[in-house]
């Protein structure tokens, strides 16, 4: 047991912090010790960043108090952040890749550049906490893992009091995630030093730190000593045992006549065919980093599986994977039993895969060209005879696409980025459903929409699947899954760590699996 | 609210027309200022700048013919850098590939039996070819080995004019051996007559067919880009590269070709100046029509119909400033005013490019906050 005495750390009493009707804050109480790591466990928009973002100035609290060692403090920008002795360490790492591993350690600093002084800095650091790096070395040119390390060697050098790492093994491999937690504890253990670690990671929860506290929408709902955790209490707190309203007005209602349905295709599931075969698929990044770790899953034709995983654990590679933008490392994808060669320019698409992407902006569609050159993009030649576009055709495609999708746009022509978010989204979803796919991926596709935006999102979904398209919905959110899947798949570090039947869902086993325990 | 935005965008359509005019006004009246002190200083007569510009350029007999002859390498050069540029592969080597489609052309020109036109057209492939060949180098570097295309075209540039001197400089190569030992220039023979670019005469003002073809080659070009599969490929790619390999639009293949094609382009800009206008192939041949070409695909903002009037702007100032030149104006002074024009041509457009960015960021912020307040 770790003795507490005196004032904490840091410590914030009610903080509450509503953005229009989302209260993304709600009267959240936290405290942390020195000599102490604090865990902070939760989903995917459940305050942990906000609440940090706090801590740090970036954001103004509509109500509560900060309290640093007893004493109430005001933090109005990540300066006074630092002048309290508050530092973090970001998930999207902020270091420049062109730039040495010294000039990354100075940048930001107000005082003259003394490059002797901050190379040997830089040594003694990297010797004091074992964070073995050549302080001449480019950025560019490290693993994720070492990036990782300049970074918390900024951070160590500024010698703060409370250090905050949000998500930081979620870039790392096994190895170098034990050697930063050998770090942490060396920091709070000889130096006194409090650390916040925000994590989704049940395991490290459970291993590297003295206390955790789980928040979920917003609120603190659970805090308690680690040693007296276990992962199961844990995984329940974080994913919440009460459905949201939304899945249970789908469940008792939409889904009644889908249940009738789907006793029609159990009857026959075995003669369906498997839409898309992703077997063994691994895909590493620069560093070794496993994207996509032997990730194997089966959609059959007309089913609906859903994958759920906390972000960061392989969702945006599968995606990439499934738009035809990056290539494997090893297994294979097959789509209707035939081995499409990933990685090639439009092979995914011209297999038969639909892709509803995450941020349409990135591959979903083209801002600068019009709705019907959007809508006829991933197929001209339809309406084209020997290389000429026929215009007339084009447009009468998109207005039929306009009409059948009601997407709220004055002609066909109108540029595409004139188009608000929710049409911008109905107008791919047409174009990706009238290319009448054998697979449709959708990821986090109702996301960010407004209710009724999402209720025809979802009808559009399960109407697809039911004219016998295979559908994988890729998403963070829990809600979304259970609302469309027929049969839930848990991603965990770049695999499928489980999967259950919608009809067999366990939530705290959900929740123990998307924290990457499976027992 | 898809409707809102559409209105604003169509509103500001109107604003902008009148405020890119107003300020080409505006800078054209600074850039006539400052010509006419610069030539003032170096004790000119200042208010015959203008006149002596447009005179030389436009009204004197023969002038536009001559202006038009001068205008259609730039015109072919523009064009190729707009099939590039609209495909996200920023080549700026024309002015090299204008030097190497020459060199093409003089080759083929000078030694290839047969009947003059056939000659000509053939030279003419073989400039298209030459230009071709030299992007393709750039082209090659990219997709084989990741080399910068912004930076390897325009290091070609460089070393295209030291092949031409090379080459016009040895005896048993290109080197024109007529003349005395002493007066020879590091040039090839001249062209024959019968294989020189044919020319025409309407009102009194010759010109060769080049103007037509490069007229011709840039309203195709808009055509294609509009119109076709090819086009719509093309552009795609230079928007949204991500959702160009997505939906099966290979780089190599329309990237590298867009590439190539532009430098054929130019290499072509390099065969019209040989055959019709500077007869013999010296290194600087091109004499900066690739970089003016360039700058006239970059004032049409890359559109492809923009690119005509613009080049014949372009025309105006390079054969109005050899007249000021004529007037006893050393070229120092008439490049300057030169320069000072395509300033002001240049300017209203970045400064529109600016204030469109500002906007387009305004009004996205906008459709959010309206779309946040829907909900």
């Amino acid at each position: 047991m770790i003795e507490r005495s005196g004032a904490p750390a840091l410590e914030l009493v009610q903080i509450t912090k509503r953005y229009g009707a989302v209260t993304a804050c709600d009267r959240a109480d936290l405290a942390v010790y020195r000599g102490e790591i604090l865990g902070l466990l939760g989903q995917n928009g459940a305050g942990k960043s906000t609440l940090m973002k706090i801590v740090l100035g970036l954001v103004q609290p509509d109500a509560g108090d900060i309290q640093v060692d007893g004493a109430p403090v005001r933090v109005d920008d990540p300066v006074a952040a630092a002048v309290l002795g508050i530092a973090m360490v970001h998930q999207h790492l902020s270091v420049i890749d062109a730039l040495t591993v010294w000039e990354n350690v100075h940048l930001g600093e107000r005082v003259p550049l003394d490059v002797r002084k901050i190379r040997s800095d830089v040594g003694d650091i990297a010797d004091r906490y074992g964070l073995d790096i050549d302080p001449d070395a480019r950025v560019g040119d490290l693993t994720a893992g070492q990036r990782q390390r300049v970074e918390i060697i900024k951070c160590l050098r500024r010698d703060p009091a409370v250090m905050i790492l949000d998500e930081p093994t979620s870039v790392l491999t096994l190895a170098e995630s034990d050697a930063l937690f050998g770090v942490l504890r060396h920091v709070v253990q000889a130096e006194g030093k409090a650390v916040v670690l925000i994590s989704h990671k049940l395991d490290e929860i459970l291993n590297g730190t003295d206390r955790v506290v789980v928040m979920r929408d917003g609120s603190v709902v659970e805090e308690l000593e680690t040693s007296v955790a276990d992962a199961s209490q844990l995984a329940t707190a974080m994913v919440g045992r009460q459905v949201s309203l939304r899945s249970e007005a789908s469940a008792l209602g939409l889904l009644e006549s889908l249940t009738n349905n789907r006793e029609r295709k159990a009857s026959t599931e075995a003669d369906r065919e498997i839409a898309l075969r992703i077997d063994s698929a691994v895909v590493v990044a620069k560093g070794g980093n496993r994207l996509l770790d032997e990730l194997s899953l089966d959609v059959l034709a007309g089913e609906i599986v859903g994958i759920i995983g906390v972000e960061g654990n392989g969702q945006s590679t599968l995606s990439e994977l499934m738009s035809s933008l990056i290539g494997l490392d090893g297994g294979s994808v097959e789509v209707n039993g035939v081995k499409v060669a990933a990685g090639k320019p439009g092979v995914m698409c011209a297999a038969g895969i639909g892709v509803i992407p995450e941020d349409r902006h990135d591959a979903g569609c083209v801002l600068d060209l019009s709705l019907a050159e959007n809508i006829i993009l991933s197929n001209p030649r339809q309406v084209a005879s020997r290389g000429v576009i026929n215009r007339s055709e084009r447009d009468a495609l998109a207005q039929e696409l306009i009409d059948r999708f009601e997407i709220s746009a004055q002609s066909p022509s109108v540029l595409f980025r004139t188009l608000s978010g929710g049409n911008q989204q109905r107008a791919v979803l047409a174009r990706e459903l009238a290319a009448a796919p054998s697979v449709l991926v959708a990821v986090q596709p109702t996301t960010g929409l407004d209710v009724g935006a999402i209720e025809y999102m979802s009808e559009q979904i399960r109407v697809a699947a039911a004219d016998g398209m295979g559908v994988l919905v890729v998403s963070t959110e829990l809600e979304e899954v259970l609302d469309l899947a027929d049969r839930i798949a848990v991603i965990y570090r770049g695999r499928i760590i489980g999967e259950m039947a919608r009809g067999d869902v366990d939530l705290e086993r959900i929740g123990l699996l998307m924290g990457g325990r499976n027992e | 609210m898809s409707a809102t935005t559409g209105q604003m965008h169509e509103e500001s359509k109107l604003k902008r027309a009148a405020l890119h005019i107003g300020l080409f006004a505006l800078f054209f009246a600074l850039a006539l200022l400052a010509s006419g002190l610069l030539v003032f200083a170096v004790g000119g007569a200042p208010t015959e700048v203008l006149g002596t510009l447009i005179d030389g350029s436009l009204i004197i007999d023969g002038a536009w013919g001559r202006t038009l002859a001068e205008t259609a390498p730039m015109l072919l050069v523009a064009t190729g850098v707009i099939v590039a540029f609209r495909s996200g592969y920023y080549n700026i080597g024309q002015e090299g590939q204008v030097g190497i489609g020459a060199l093409f052309a003089t080759l083929v020109a000078l030694q290839m039996p047969g009947p003059g036109w056939f000659v000509l057209i053939m030279a003419l492939i073989a400039s298209a070819v030459g230009g071709g060949i030299w992007a393709g180098i750039a082209a090659g570097a990219y997709f084989l080995r990741k080399v910068d295309v912004l930076i390897s075209t325009l290091l070609l540039v460089f070393i295209a004019p030291k092949i031409i001197l090379y080459l016009t400089s040895r005896e048993s190569l290109l080197l024109d051996m007529s003349g005395s030992n002493s007066r020879r220039a590091s040039q090839s023979e001249q062209i024959p007559e019968g294989v020189r670019m044919p020319e025409f005469t309407i009102f009194g003002n010759t010109m060769d067919f080049g103007i037509i073809g490069a007229v011709v080659a840039a309203l195709g070009l808009g055509y294609l880009l509009a119109r076709t599969v090819w086009g719509l490929q093309l552009r795609t790619l230079g928007l949204n590269e991500r959702m160009a390999q997505r939906v099966g639009i290979k780089p190599a293949r329309v990237g590298g070709g867009a590439i190539v094609g532009s430098g054929a382009m130019a290499g072509l800009a390099g065969g019209v100046i040989l055959l019709a206008s500077a007869f013999r192939l010296q290194d600087r041949i091109s004499n900066d029509t690739g970089w003016d070409g360039l700058l006239v695909a970059l004032v049409a903002r890359l559109n492809a119909f923009a690119v005509v009037p613009v080049s014949f702007f372009f025309g105006i100032l390079r054969r109005g400033s050899s007249s000021l030149r004529a007037t006893g104006v050393s070229q120092t002074i008439t490049d300057i005013v030169q320069a000072l024009f395509v300033i002001a041509a240049l300017l209203p457009a970045a400064i529109m490019i600016v204030r469109d960015r500002r906007r387009a960021r305004h009004l996205a912020a906008l459709a959010t906050e309206l779309e946040t307040a829907d909900d």
